[in-house]
């Protein structure tokens, strides 16, 4: 069965001051129907705007889409202009995005509800009055107390946690085919972390979206995603069903974070375990493997030229030169 | 690629990494419109300074044989009503124009600024009693306000610099006043505080220092518009002790005559523009340059 | 606060040097005149007794007679208002609406033609004294073109066409330096909300560019224009006072403007004081609408 989503060798740079960024340097991935997908990188590696860029939402005079394909249903949605009927039809009606910042994603001078709304009756062509009971119902599922008297509240009286219940509820209203979900509980505080993905993640199941969710947290990955691609300056450096990453991990970069995360179940008094170095700059890298500079592996990598994907196990790869993938990467960092 | 490509290749962090100084100057002269503000402003300047020497003749001789001629070859602008060269006192003006900037900018600055520090600082009654009386002053029409000291305190230029350093004061009262009042929950002034520094020395030493960059764009804007009023009042024609040429009064009584010489009344208003705009241009520039976050705010 | 408008309307007069009965009546007056003056006005009564004085009466509409026109101050100034308001106003609407438009433009169309001679424009407009151009406006179009009326007033309820064409070059001189300022304000505005995190949501749900911007991002950047509005108002109306000089328009500002030259002080003072007041008014409005405009200041 063809993927919902094929991403093939996307770039996207950045022209600024200083230099011109590879954000996003050759980034390919694949996501079927109903999957949910997991990305993980730190801050700065290019997961975002990988995202934003399969919608053409980039900012173009900075930003530019160098190359690539993004084969959704089929189509590339890169032939196509930004304002192009067919972007803004897939926008929204057939892929939904939930952004970061839920306190500044919703327009402060419409109520929640008129926002809602607006995006029910661009893509379904509801009336308003079905639009508003669609927009209630939606609410309702993701949770928020009184639905019917809140719709007409406006963003501000809302807290962050039920803003972004609101947002999610907002991205799933039109049942789109592909979520994109893009730190959706980072700004939030860590209880409520916990319920409004437990929401979201029910919301994905029931309508069997497809969902990419990106993160810097391993630990929902880990619960709910069934892929796994873990990004490092603007490309992905290993990529697999998630339970497999996670027993076998193959990069040194995976296995750095996987280790960084603290467990409940370690002796009491070990040190936490930071990935040494700080993120590269992505103005005029070398052509070299971008993770050498940190990598706790570099005195047995013989190699100097930069490493491409190599498939290590089923569906499972990996860029690096090392081949430590399946062996017990346990003690190599102790 | 072998390890002498490696060695020699930049290090990261070295990539084109630009200092604070060098953006400043990028953006603040990366406009070619700045950089005609500029060199409109040192244009004046030089001109101001070194009136006697340009003007080809005396602007206050009166030559009643040459009265309202158009341009020629003899008097490049023309002459006015009393057969003055215009272009002389065109450049003569400018004198006036300059020193009425710097003048009124320094009152209204240096009063604003204090009242502001001390609004700011010390809040309480004394505080909102200088806010409140400044926003009275500000709600009054600017001309009328002028007008009014002016006139009240008498004619001659003093008085209109005073009048004008007063309707000028509000806005740096109250700039500083909230510059003050944002950096005094800073932690580096209670630390300060913390550590037995007087009420004065946080104030000098801490305070004023992170507060200039918004009034210093306020400053070079005001240069223009106190041009700009000064020509207003000398226009209707408060402050101007005749026969000295400033570029208000001079449209003023170029008014009468825009049939036989129009340029009597144009070009000291084209003269104005200039200059104003130049103010302008630059102020923005150092809007834009100092820290992009003011945009909008000013 | 109009209580500190009135404080200063009034220390306008009195706190400045120099002795006001003498410079009224000239230097020849005799003593004896100067006394008699000075005790009609009541100018030998301590001062707080004559602010009181003078306070009380203004309550009661007596702003005192001009010394010139030997009329009342009110009346001469009732008589003049309509005519200032029905200037000003048209001003105020006309370029507040047009340099909406122009920074609106400017800002969707950045970087290109449109948004160069704009912002041209809206620098170059507020270096303008608004005399000069109206000066400059009289000469071409009035003299040379002889297109329209040079000065003169006539009210809309007489000849509405005359009283249009007479207008124009007033409103024009007046309007042009405000049209600036509120082009400059609405192009920084929009320019800041386009980069809002809510355009960028509008632009997800694939709406289109113009109902992102017209809808979404407008209505907030208008929000610190409308304020605008209220504190560009009293900039807008010192031009528009010259302008009656110049253009010989029966209004207010003529009325002060003389009244000032020729020191006659109750009707500088109780314009001063008026004018201020109305000011004062017009902000508290302004201060509502944003609050209608606004939801999250409403919802305080």
């Amino acid at each position: 069965m063809a993927p919902l989503l094929e991403v093939k060798d996307l770039r996207v740079t950045f022209d600024t001051m200083n230099g011109l960024v590879k954000a996003v340097d050759g980034v390919s991935f694949t996501i079927d129907k109903g999957e949910i997908v997991g990305l993980v990188g730190e801050s700065g590696c290019g997961k975002s705007v990988s995202q934003m860029a399969i919608t053409q939402l980039i900012a173009t005079p900075p930003g530019k889409i160098v190359s690539g394909e993004v084969i959704f249903e089929g189509r590339d949605l890169l032939k196509y202009h930004p304002e192009s009927n067919m972007m803004r039809d897939v926008r929204g009606g057939q892929i939904g995005m939930i952004f970061q910042e839920p306190m500044t994603s919703f327009n402060p001078v419409f109520t929640i509800g008129e926002q809602i709304m607006e995006s029910l009756r661009l893509h379904l062509k509801l009336s308003r009055s079905a639009a508003r009971k669609r927009a209630i119902e939606v609410l309702e599922e993701v949770g928020i107390p009184d639905a019917s008297v809140r719709i007409n509240n406006y963003p501000h009286q809302f807290s962050g946690g039920m803003r972004q219940r609101a947002m999610i509820a907002m991205a799933l209203s039109c049942s789109p085919k592909l979520v994109i979900a893009d730190e959706p509980t980072t700004a939030l505080d860590v209880t409520t972390q916990a319920q409004v993905l437990d929401i979201m993640m029910k919301m994905v199941e029931h309508y069997h979206n497809a969902l990419i969710i990106v993160t810097h947290n391993l630990g929902i990955i880990a619960r709910h995603a069934q892929r796994i691609n873990v990004m490092y300056a603007g490309r992905i450096v290993e990529s697999g069903p998630s339970e497999e990453v996670f027993l076998n991990p193959g990069h040194p970069y995976t296995i750095a974070l996987m280790k960084s995360v603290p467990r409940l179940d370690e002796k009491r008094g070990r040190h936490l375990i930071p990935i040494s170095g700080i993120p590269p700059n992505l103005i005029n890298m070398p052509p070299i493997c971008s993770f050498k500079p940190r990598c706790p592996m570099v005195d047995a990598c013989q190699s100097l030229s930069d490493p491409e994907l190599r498939p290590v196990g089923k569906n499972h790869s990996v860029r690096c030169h090392l081949n430590i993938s399946g062996q017990n990467s346990g003690t190599i960092f102790e | 690629m072998s390890e002498a490509d490696l060695e020699t290749w930049p290090e990261q962090g070295q990539n084109k990494r630009v200092s604070e100084f060098q953006r400043f100057l990028r953006v603040m002269f990366g406009r070619w419109l700045v950089i005609f503000g500029t060199f409109v402003i040192v244009l004046t300047v030089f001109v101001a300074l070194f009136a006697p020497q340009l003007a080809p003749y005396n602007p206050n001789k009166v030559n009643l044989r040459e009265m309202i001629e158009p341009p020629s070859a003899k008097h490049l602008l023309g002459t006015d009503e009393m057969g003055r060269d215009l272009l002389s006192r065109v450049i003569y003006g400018s004198r006036i124009a300059v020193s009425v900037g710097i003048v009124v900018v320094c009152i209204a600055g240096v009063i604003g600024m204090s009242l502001g520090l001390i609004a700011g600082y010390f809040g309480g009654w004394i505080g909102t009693m200088i806010m409140r009386f400044m926003d009275a002053l500000m709600s009054l029409p600017p001309l009328v306000l002028m007008l009014a000291i002016a006139v009240m305190l008498g004619g001659g230029i003093a008085k209109v610099y005073v009048a004008l350093g007063i309707a000028f004061m509000p806005t740096y009262c109250r700039l500083m006043c909230g510059e003050i009042l944002s950096i005094k929950e800073n932690d580096y002034v209670m630390a300060a505080n913390v550590i037995g520094a007087g009420h004065i020395r946080v104030m000098f030493s801490h305070l004023v220092p992170n507060a200039f960059p918004p009034l210093f764009v306020m400053i070079t804007l005001d240069l223009g518009f106190a041009i700009l009023a000064e020509a207003s009042l000398s226009f209707l024609g408060i402050g101007i002790n005749p026969p000295t040429a400033t570029w208000g009064a001079m449209i003023n009584s170029g008014q009468q005559y825009l049939l036989t010489n129009p340029l009597l009344s144009i070009v000291p208003g084209v003269a104005i523009v200039l200059l104003v705009l130049a103010f302008n241009l630059v102020g923005d520039g150092l809007r834009d340059a100092l820290d992009p976050r003011l945009r909008g705010k000013i | 606060m109009v209580f500190i408008v009135t404080i200063i309307s009034f220390l306008l007069l009195h706190i400045i040097p120099g002795d006001p009965v003498v410079r009224i009546l000239g230097a020849h007056a005799t003593a004896a005149q100067i006394e008699q003056l000075r005790h009609e006005l009541g100018l030998d009564q301590p001062i707080l007794w004559q602010y009181i004085h003078w306070i009380w009466n203004v309550f009661h509409g007596d702003f005192g007679k001009s010394f010139i026109y030997h009329e009342d101050v009110g009346s001469l100034m009732l008589e003049r208002f309509p005519v200032t308001l029905y200037l000003v106003s048209i001003s105020l609407i006309l370029s507040t609406i047009i340099g909406i438009i122009g920074g609106v433009i400017s800002a969707v169309k950045r970087g290109g033609v449109a948004d160069s001679l704009i912002s041209l424009f809206a620098n170059t407009g507020i270096a303008i004294p608004s005399f000069w151009l109206g000066i400059v406006g009289i000469y071409i179009f009035g003299l040379k073109l002889g297109w329209l009326p040079v000065q003169g007033y006539t009210s809309p309820f007489g000849d509405l066409w005359m009283s249009l064409k007479q207008l124009i070059m007033p409103v024009f001189a007046t309007s042009v330096p405000n049209v600036a300022i509120v082009a400059r304000q609405t192009r920084s505005s929009m320019l800041e909300t386009i980069q809002q995190d809510y355009v960028r949501t509008a632009k997800s749900k694939g709406l289109k560019q113009r109902v992102v911007l017209y809808k979404h991002a407008l209505r907030n950047a208008l929000i610190p224009v409308v304020t605008l509005v209220g504190l560009t108002l009293a900039f807008l109306i010192g031009g528009e006072f010259i302008i009656e000089t110049i253009c010989n328009i029966p209004g207010v500002g003529r009325l002060l403007v003389r009244a000032a030259m020729n020191k006659d002080y109750l009707i500088v003072q109780g314009g001063v004081l008026i004018l201020g007041t109305a000011i004062c008014i017009i902000n508290l409005v302004v201060d509502v609408t944003y609050g209608l405009i606004d939801p999250r200041i409403r919802y305080k």
